[in-house]
Order: C-alpha cells, then sequence, then structure tokens
C-alpha cells in the first residue's frame, strides 16, 4: 500500500485529511494476501479518516469519561539540531536525505507534528488512526498515515490488530517519533538510526500471561513494509517487502526485557545494483551485491528499570544481512536518568559497529575497487557519548537540551548523509527540543 | 474604608491561591464493590491494572479500573503513593502507549461521588478516593500510602 500526499502543505489540519488521503496501485504486482491487506488497509483508513470528521465530541485528554468514544490526541516536536563538522549531514535516521552540518542549525532531524484519533466501539473494539509530518526521503514534510488499524481484544485479554501498524520489533521503537515519551530528544542513533522502517501493513496478535512474580506477554506480527529511504540522487523503494517477526517481554515491577527478532525479504533491489551494471560490472559480481530478494533478520534485546526518579535503558541489536553487499550491524547503547522535581538530566553511551565483509575477486582484479566501495556504504564503526537535561516545565510540554559527542572512524560513514573528504569520523552535535503531547 | 475592603479581597484571594495550589494530603485508599469477589489485591496487583499491563482480577474476571479527574490533586497522590511516579512521569508514560495503541488509561470519573457511584454498581470495577467519603455500598481493598 503506498499512501500519496502530493501537493499537500507541511502539518496540514485534520480537515485536510479525508482530502488528501489517496492510495495507488503500485503494489498490484503483489498477489494474495498483499491484496487482501490493502483492501483492508483502505476500508479502515477510509473509516479511521472519517471518524473524526463526523463525530463532534473531541477530548484530547489521556483519560476520558466513559462517553466518549471518539478521543483526539496531537504530539509534537520542535527541534533543533547543530552538527559541527562541515563534512557529512547529521540525521536522526537513515529516512532523512540531509540534516545539520559544518556548525548550521537545522529542524530538520527532530521536527515532528503527529495527530492521533482513537474510536473507540465498545471497551474491545476500537479503530486509530495516525498521521505524522516530519522530514522524509523525498527532502518534504508531506504527512504520512503512520498507523491505520482496527484494535480487538477478547474476553481472555488476547489482542489482535489489523491495519498500519508501528514497527514494534525492537523495544520503544514505535514511540521513538513522540519526544514527550522519551528521555532523550531523539532516540540513540547508532541504535535507532539505522532503522528507517516506521510502519507495516499487516497484523499483530499478542497474549500476555501471569508468570511467576511478572507478566509474559508474546506477540507475532506479519506484513509488508511501505517506506523509501534516500539513497544518494535516487530513492531505495523498501516497500512491498515481507516482514514478520516475535516479541517476548516479561515485566516485573520496575524491571522490563524484551527478546525479538523479525525479519524482511526485499521486495526492489537498491540503486547501487543498477549503478553496478551501468558501469560494466559482470552479471555474478552485481547478483551477490544486490539486495533483491535477500533477507535481513533482526535480533534484538533490551531491558528497562524504571522506579521512582530512576530510569534506566540498555539495548543491543544484531542485524544480519543475506546479501553479500550489506554490511552485518551490531550496535547497543545504555541510558540513564534521574528526575529530580521537573529536571531529569540524562546521560549515556552508544556504540554501533559492522564487521566488515570482505569480496575478494582475487588478484588484480579491476572490480575490486568498486566492490570495496560497495561494502563501505554501510559500514559503520563509531561510539556516541550522550549527556543532557529534560525539563518539564508544565504539564505534557518539555523542553532538553543535548550534547552527542560522536568519535569514530574516517570510514564510519553508513549513519550520515553526504560524507566528503575530510571526514575523521568525529561531530558534535547539539540540539534543543520543546516537546508535547495531548 | 475602601482600603479595609482591598485588604479583605487580598486576602481572600490569597487565601484561595493557598487552598489551590496546597498539597492535597488525603487518605486515599483503593476501592472495590461490597459486591466484589476479591477479597485482597497485591500493591503488584493494583499496578497492573491502573498502569493497564493486567487488567484481571485473581478470579479471571476483566477488572475496570477509573480515574479521577487531571485536575483532582489526588489522581497525584495515588500515582506517587503507589508508584513512586510524579504525574507528569505518568502522564508520559500514557503518552507512550496511546499513542503507540499498545493500551488505553483507565476511564475518568467525574469527581469523588462519581467514582463511588460507579464502584459500587460493578462488581469488578476498582477506584481510588478519598477514605472519608466511602461508604457501605464499596470496601476498601488497599491503601497505597501503606
Amino acid at each position: 500500500m503506498v499512501l500519496d500526499f502530493d501537493n499537500v502543505p507541511p502539518f496540514p489540519g485534520i480537515e485536510a485529511a479525508g482530502d488528501i488521503l489517496q492510495t495507488s496501485d503500485a503494489s498490484t504486482s503483489v498477489p494474495g494476501m498483499k491484496q487482501t491487506l490493502n483492501l483492508i488497509g483502505n476500508l479502515l483508513q477510509t473509516l479511521c479518516i472519517a471518524a473524526p470528521l463526523l463525530v463532534s465530541s473531541l477530548s484530547p485528554a489521556w483519560a476520558d469519561e466513559e462517553s466518549d468514544a471518539l478521543t483526539l490526541h496531537y504530539f509534537g516536536t520542535i527541534g533543533l539540531a547543530r552538527a559541527t563538522s562541515e563534512h557529512i549531514q547529521y540525521v536522526s535516521d537513515l529516512s532523512q536525505p540531509n540534516g545539520s552540518s559544518a556548525g548550521n542549525w537545522s529542524a530538520k532531524p527532530d521536527s515532528v507534528l503527529g495527530m492521533q484519533a482513537n474510536y473507540a466501539f465498545s471497551d474491545q473494539t476500537e479503530v486509530v488512526t495516525q498521521i505524522v509530518s516530519r522530514y522524509r526521503y523525498n527532502g518534504t514534510y508531506r504527512p504520512e498515515v503512520m498507523w491505520a488499524y482496527a484494535h480487538f481484544t477478547a474476553e481472555n485479554g488476547t489482542e489482535f490488530r489489523v491495519g498500519r501498524l508501528g514497527t514494534d520489533f525492537y523495544m520503544l521503537a514505535d514511540s521513538r517519533l513522540i519526544g514527550y515519551t522519551n528521555l532523550t530528544i531523539s532516540p540513540s542513533l547508532d541504535f535507532f538510526g539505522q532503522l528507517p522502517l516506521f510502519h507495516i501493513d499487516g497484523a499483530d496478535l499478542s497474549k500476555t500471561i501471569q508468570a511467576g512474580n511478572g507478566l509474559l506477554t508474546g506477540k507475532v506480527f506479519a506484513g509488508y513494509t511501505g517506506e523509501k529511504v534516500p539513497f544518494g540522487d535516487a530513492n531505495w523503494n523498501l516497500g512491498d517487502s515481507p516482514m514478520l517477526g516475535a516479541n517476548i517481554d516479561y515485566h516485573q515491577d520496575d524491571w522490563s526485557y524484551r527478546l525479538g527478532y523479525a525479519q524482511m525479504r526485499m521486495k526492489h533491489d537498491w540503486p547501487v545494483s543498477d549503478q553496478l551494471t551501468a558501469l560494466g560490472f559482470p552479471a555474478v559480481i552485481v547478483e551477490e551485491l544486490s539486495m533483491n530478494n535477500k533477507t535481513s533478520r533482526y535480533y534484538s534485546a533490551g531491558l528497562i528499570y524504571d522506579h521512582g526518579p530512576i530510569q534506566l535503558q540498555w539495548m543491543a541489536n544484531k542485524v544480519v544481512q543475506e546479501s553479500l553487499g550489506y554490511q552485518n550491524y551490531y550496535s547497543s547503547y545504555v541510558l540513564a536518568g534521574y528526575s529530580m522535581g521537573n529536571l531529569t538530566p540524562f546521560a549515556g553511551v552508544s556504540r554501533s559497529y559492522t564487521p566488515s565483509k570482505q569480496l575478494n575477486l582475487g588478484p588484480d582484479n579491476p572490480f575490486q575497487a568498486g566492490v570495496d566501495h560497495v561494502l563501505d556504504i554501510s559500514h559503520t564503526n563509531q561510539t556516541t557519548w550522550t549527556m543532557g537535561m529534560r525539563w518539564n516545565f508544565r504539564r505534557n510540554m518539555d523542553v532538553k537540551a543535548q550534547l552527542d559527542c560522536i568519535r569514530g572512524k574516517s570510514d564510519s560513514t553508513f549513519l550520515f548523509r553526504g560524507n566528503t573528504l575530510g571526514w575523521n569520523g568525529s561531530t558534535d552535535v547539539f540540539s534543543l527540543a520543546m516537546d508535547f503531547a495531548f | 474604608m475602601k482600603s479595609n475592603r482591598l485588604t479583605r479581597i487580598i486576602r481572600c484571594t490569597l487565601l484561595l491561591a493557598l487552598m489551590i495550589s496546597a498539597p492535597v494530603n488525603a487518605d486515599v485508599v483503593v476501592i472495590v464493590s461490597a459486591n466484589c469477589d476479591a477479597t485482597a489485591l497485591s500493591r503488584r496487583e493494583i499496578i497492573n491494572i491502573f498502569m493497564g499491563r493486567y487488567r484481571f482480577l485473581p478470579s479471571g474476571h476483566a477488572a475496570k479500573p477509573y480515574d479521577l479527574p487531571t485536575t483532582d490533586p489526588r489522581k497525584a497522590q495515588f500515582y506517587l503513593a503507589l508508584t513512586g511516579k510524579k504525574i507528569s512521569d505518568i502522564d508520559a508514560y500514557w503518552a507512550r502507549l496511546v499513542l503507540t495503541g499498545n493500551a488505553s488509561p483507565p476511564d475518568e470519573a467525574s469527581s469523588q461521588e462519581a467514582m463511588l457511584d460507579k464502584i459500587a454498581r460493578n462488581p469488578w470495577s476498582i477506584g481510588y478516593l478519598d477514605r472519608s467519603i466511602i461508604d457501605n455500598r464499596v470496601r476498601v481493598i488497599f491503601d497505597p500510602e501503606h
């Protein structure tokens, strides 16, 4: 499913949403389940978009009177980031084509505006839609339907959702755009930056049971991705790729743990293959480096401790790429915060690393340099030291200031855009942001 | 004469402001209907119900929690006593769950009296209010301060 918001100004109101939502038939080549999901998704989107327009009683609060079937929520971040290096563009994740560089302040990496409508038919059935505007792959703030799904809860607590769902295969991944819920301005670049996927069109099923003194939750999900990322002067379409996965969460008192697995089989190749073919690379090499029909596997673990004023997060992941052209990826971060009144200072450290894959073509092979260059595209080897302060200056609003000191090797370029000669792997990023969520 | 009236107005205004801003130190307790089959709930179980993690009573029946209005300071007092978290942290917690579609906060009762009525009517409901206003239609099942 591809949602087209052409000719829409940034940050439109909900009034415009019903008019601007269109679906294209870009995915009609994918038969069977995909078409069914498309149909369900289209129906749900129509319903979700129409519901706010039809019902007049709105209540922008977290807790609502029983009689309020419809609730509206707004969230956003007005952020400014300033990266010191002139040799890279600092972005918050790989879905953005450019950001801050050379000491210039940029609102692109962190600024977000979102609106969500929930319509509850009963305690067991609800439809939800969320529209988000942020700086995207095509260099615009064109709004995107981030989520549009129906949520069913059975009497025994089993939950089923179908439609467009947030990617939930890393802990906190589905809330990373909601700055007010995050301790830092934006989640760890090293950990989340390589994940440009925010939603899937599909379904998930979850169930929570009591286990020991805690709660054990299992979730399975499956669907199709629907996003693009900028890639040089072109875009790489990650959409239409089948994805499935599962999480196990255990929660006891102040501790939450998660193990997760997800896999995605790329439907579309990356632009590198066409470029290599045009340069005369042999087909066998192009195929080895291609991403077409290659599987990416995401393994992750996470731990959160949240007690009174203390917050602690640790996560680690490993991404294994079937393609020889794309590096396997390892990252981890730890973050701690301590609330003192309305102020919460925080500090953390993160690390991302790709143990370089090699594709040795033999001595004096004229294509070796090109192959090595391709392998360098997805290479990272860096550590980021983070410190900052969050100030809850009024209810549902905060102001944050943050400093990230990124220290890496000169070939650590994967998580940035537009790297130029002279990049030494190090930059400092100073960020300011105001978040709200109502 | 005019000066006295002005002084009285200022005093009343200050007193009102003090009453509004003063922290409430009510005896907030968790209540269920007198007809509820649960005889005891642990702090852990009550946290799970009010924080949307696991909304079931020990009998296996789905629990229906209610919150006081956000403007009622007893709500902040309740969550601080129950979880050790300030109301701003509770707001951020619910922002995450609501905006990711993972859970909904308790429905809201418009006042303590409305809370009392809702709990009294439904044997599977659970709420909290000042101990001083409870009657024989409900019973205290947990005291978060102890």
